[in-house]
């Protein structure tokens, strides 16, 4: 068993159904369903509240579901007993089973990662061992809380650069008690040890979290901290195995960025991020926009959201501000990541675009054709331009860092069928391998777009077969210097798929040509 | 008519993208025995998409076919 799964495109696709899902638990499986729409929306929409980092307790906890008074011999703390001095108020350690307990390991912790520092930010101070206030009436765990970000980070696929936004997500829950549950269950189901022996506790976080995050949205009364919770929730149902209602919730994370206006549509129907929009909630966006892609996997109908508008100036602010000093150098790498994401949802609109313009009674079918071959040259060009980009920010990395890459694999070529493969190899002698992903992604779009324009297997364009060869020599290189992948591989066996499309049968070409000759 | 194709598509171009799709295929085979299932769907999805070159992966899937 792969552990890396989860993190990977095609995962649903491989319906491993015994990785991941429910667990076990004495506590039912949370529906975790959220009635995103009301039928008086348009009326709530006149008095609608979206506030940022609001500190005032929640209304509506007459509604939360009735969990256990107690929790094993652990009393229950409210929410309004908040210390924001963090001073202790439990009296002296030898009166009090709490402070105890601090002394006691977990059961069900991580030994070997218990011995790893503290993060520590510029003050020096390690706020993921500061007592926040629980949640409502769960008691605080402190040593699971670093799993947030040392875990989640490798979870959502962004590779280690992004763990101080998961510690200022972990903080800006201080204020919203839903989203430090839906924390606290991701926190439990993401560690494959916890995800048996804790599967109570995350049962409970998330029945605690539902009903005070459903009445915030009913009201529309919602704040960031309540927006953050639902890209988590979508990413719990996916794994869960709940597709439906994994999309669901991605369709209720985009409508609520709409509501607080930190997303903007224009006629079109392209939506682009504004320029208020919090860097953290641009970070979830963007890890919302990955599980969207996700569905997409051989299914470029089932994706979500409409399509997106380039913002290389916002994702540059998001990443600049989280990005860990250590990682500073992959900042152009992971804009250029932001930017083939959109050029993806381009291309994928482009192929629904296109099925629509197909069946039009309005054109003719050379017209339709016409118009679709125009529209694909513009995005086959983007794409291009976007390659560029890439082999120019992969050469900068280089010239800075020097990273070392193996060479002993380029000698031997063997494994090339053909002459067309080997010449390419050679230029990927010096691409690191973040970058070689990313090239992947990029000649995926190339021939997705030509699909949609042509669709038809064979080595037709140019274009198509130039990208599948490079395809074919970036998986190779990627699978000798990593024959044990770090994250899902989805990405590149779809576009294995794509470049043995591109070579299927090319001797049907040669019974085609005909016909084409004679039409 | 057949001739003129010959001589504009040489058959060492039809051969060589032939074994470059099996190339690919054993990648997959290869990939489907370190743990990825998926990669034997697609594997034969291709194996399909060999014999139908007008259908796109994407109906097949959205045909269940694969």
């Amino acid at each position: 068993m792969i552990t890396n799964c989860a993190t990977c495109p095609a995962w649903a696709v491989c319906k491993n159904t015994n990785h991941l899902g429910v667990p076990p638990s004495k506590y039912s499986a949370p529906s975790m369903v959220i009635q995103y729409e009301d039928e008086n929306e348009s009326r709530k929409s006149e008095r609608t509240q979206v506030t940022r980092y609001s500190s005032r307790s929640p209304t509506g906890s007459s509604r939360m579901s009735a969990g256990p008074e107690t929790i094993g011999q652990n009393p229950l703390e409210l929410w309004q007993n908040v210390n924001t001095n963090h001073v202790p108020l439990y009296g002296r350690k030898a009166n009090n089973i709490f402070m105890q307990m601090q002394d006691q390991t977990l059961l069900g912790s991580f030994e070997p990662m218990e011995e790893e520092p503290p993060f520590l930010p510029e003050s020096g101070r390690p706020l993921f061992y500061l007592s926040l206030p629980a949640p409502d009436d769960l008691p605080v765990e402190d040593t699971r809380r670093w799993f947030l970000s040392t875990r989640m980070d490798a979870f959502l696929g962004f590779q280690d650069c992004f763990t101080s936004a998961y510690n200022r997500l972990y903080l800006l829950s201080a204020f919203t008690p839903p989203l430090r549950h839906i924390l606290l269950a991701f926190v439990k189901y993401i560690n494959q040890r916890d995800r048996l022996s804790e599967a109570d506790a995350c049962m409970l976080h998330i029945h605690k979290a539902l009903p005070s995050l459903q009445h915030a949205i009913t009201n529309l009364n919602f704040d960031e901290g309540h927006i953050l919770c639902i890209p988590l929730l979508a990413y719990l149902a996916f794994w869960w195995n709940n597709e439906q209602l994994a999309k669901s919730h991605l369709r209720g994370f985009y409508k609520m960025l709409l509501q607080a206006q930190f997303l903007q549509q224009d006629r079109q129907g392209k939506i682009a991020v504004s320029k208020d929009m919090p860097s953290l909630l641009l970070l979830m966006w963007r890890v919302a926009i990955r599980l969207d892609h996700s569905f997409g996997f051989l299914r470029p109908d089932d994706e979500i959201f409409p399509p997106l508008v380039s913002n290389l100036d916002a994702s540059r602010r998001y990443i600049t501000e989280f990005i860990a000093s250590r990682a500073a150098g992959w900042t152009d790498w992971l804009v250029l990541v932001d930017e083939l994401e959109d050029i993806h949802s381009l291309a994928v609109h482009f192929n629904r675009r296109t099925e629509q313009v197909r069946r039009s009674n309005t054109y003719t079918p050379v017209e339709a054709q016409t118009y679709i071959e125009q529209a694909g040259n513009k995005i086959i060009r983007r794409i291009e331009g976007s390659k560029i980009s890439i082999l120019s920010a992969s050469k900068e990395y280089h010239t800075r860092f020097g990273p070392y890459l193996s060479t002993n694999l380029y000698v031997d070529l063997q494994p090339f069928p053909t002459a067309e493969l080997s010449t390419y190899a050679a230029s990927l002698r010096t691409v690191h391998h973040r970058f070689i992903e990313s090239l992947i992604s990029n000649r995926v779009c190339i021939i997705c777009t030509t699909v949609t324009i042509n669709p038809r297997a064979g080595p037709n364009p140019p274009e198509r077969l130039a990208a599948a060869i490079e395809i074919c020599c970036a998986f190779y290189v990627l699978k000798k210097r990593m024959p044990f992948a770090t994250h899902g591989r989805g990405r590149a066996l779809e576009a294995l798929m794509f470049a043995g499309y591109t070579f299927c049968n090319a001797n049907n070409l040669l019974r085609t040509f005909p016909c084409v000759l004679r039409g | 008519m057949r001739i003129i194709c010959f001589v504009l598509f040489p058959v060492s171009f039809a051969a060589n993208r032939t074994a470059e799709f099996q190339w690919i295929q054993n990648q997959l085979s290869e990939e489907s025995e370190v743990g990825h299932s998926g990669a034997w769907r697609i594997r034969d999805l291709l194996s399909i998409c060999w014999e139908n070159p007008n259908l796109t992966p994407w109906d097949l899937i959205k045909a269940d076919i694969i």
